[in-house]
């Protein structure tokens, strides 16, 4: 993984609004122990990481954004590359955070995948609506 | 989006069928608050990709309400999202501030975050929503604070 590593974070329908994204979609969830699970890009393209993740009944998933390694590093966000269950897994760590940081956090985090343009949707036709990731 | 208001025929299981008469037609705000949460009251339990607690109808109706009474019509509508643990996170972006007001629905009580991104400004907050007036009245002042913001 390079500085410009790009990190895809699929997007649950629910967490997108007249095409806003929700900031929670970046801070972990409670059951992960402030893990926060995304994409190595560099090892598997944003149309596969969504047709593996939407696979299993219980997700849903929009379609994915992307933040840069470098860019959690300028957030002291800790990037491990886990490789389990599959290789390109990897999470982001926030369990030295508190709530209110770790809400900081994702606000900034959330800015910046908004700022590269926001989610590459699904589309039922051709598996993304854009392929510029 | 639009709101239609008038007298409706039902078919024999007591669905709505089709309108026998129009009223009224409104043309709705696309982040129109008593919509969304309706929306959002229809998830069911495991709703986050097998994790997420359902929301509490009761608490949704409350919230609408208070909104409808309390929340300043000159201000921005938020963007409103369940979140994990079964409450709503409404979301605004004003002059470069991220804001996000997470409500827990039972206890009527919301924890408030406004970060300024390009000064890295914080502020923290707690409300007691269930006071009514009072406490909407201060949500209502920090947003409008942040509208009239000059921070670079």
């Amino acid at each position: 993984m390079t500085a410009g590593t790009l990190l895809l974070r699929q997007i649950h329908p629910s967490f997108l609004q007249e095409g806003r994204v929700t900031s929670q979609a970046f801070r972990p969830p409670p059951k992960d122990q402030g893990q926060l699970s995304v994409d190595n890009a560099d090892r598997i393209a944003a149309s596969l990481t969504w047709q593996r993740f939407t696979r299993d009944a219980r997700n849903s998933s929009d379609g994915v954004m992307a933040i840069l390694s470098e860019e959690c590093d300028m957030q002291q966000v800790p990037v491990v590359e886990h490789g389990t269950p599959y290789l390109e897994h990897c999470y982001l760590d926030f369990s030295a955070f508190k709530k209110k940081e770790i809400e900081r956090k994702a606000k900034r985090l959330s800015s910046l995948a908004t700022a590269r343009g926001g989610i590459l949707q699904a589309s039922s036709d051709t598996g993304f609506d854009r392929q510029a990731i | 989006m639009i709101a239609v208001q008038g007298i409706i025929k039902r078919d024999r299981s007591g669905r709505p069928k089709s309108f026998e008469s129009v009223e009224h037609i409104t043309q709705l705000d696309p982040l129109d608050v008593e919509t969304r949460l309706g929306e959002v009251a229809g998830l069911k339990s495991g709703w986050l990709n097998g994790e997420g607690l359902a929301l509490d109808p009761v608490g949704l109706r409350t919230l609408a309400e208070d909104f409808e009474r309390f929340f300043d019509a000159e201000l921005p509508l938020p963007h409103l999202y369940p979140t994990a643990e079964g409450g709503i996170q409404a979301e605004w972006t004003i002059l470069g501030w991220e804001l996000s007001l997470e409500i827990d629905l039972k206890a009527r009580t919301a924890t408030y975050q406004a970060l300024h991104l390009a000064s890295d400004t914080c502020e923290d907050s707690e409300f007691e929503l269930w006071k009514g007036e009072p406490e909407w009245g201060r949500l209502n002042d920090a947003l409008r604070k942040l509208e009239g913001s000059k921070i670079a």
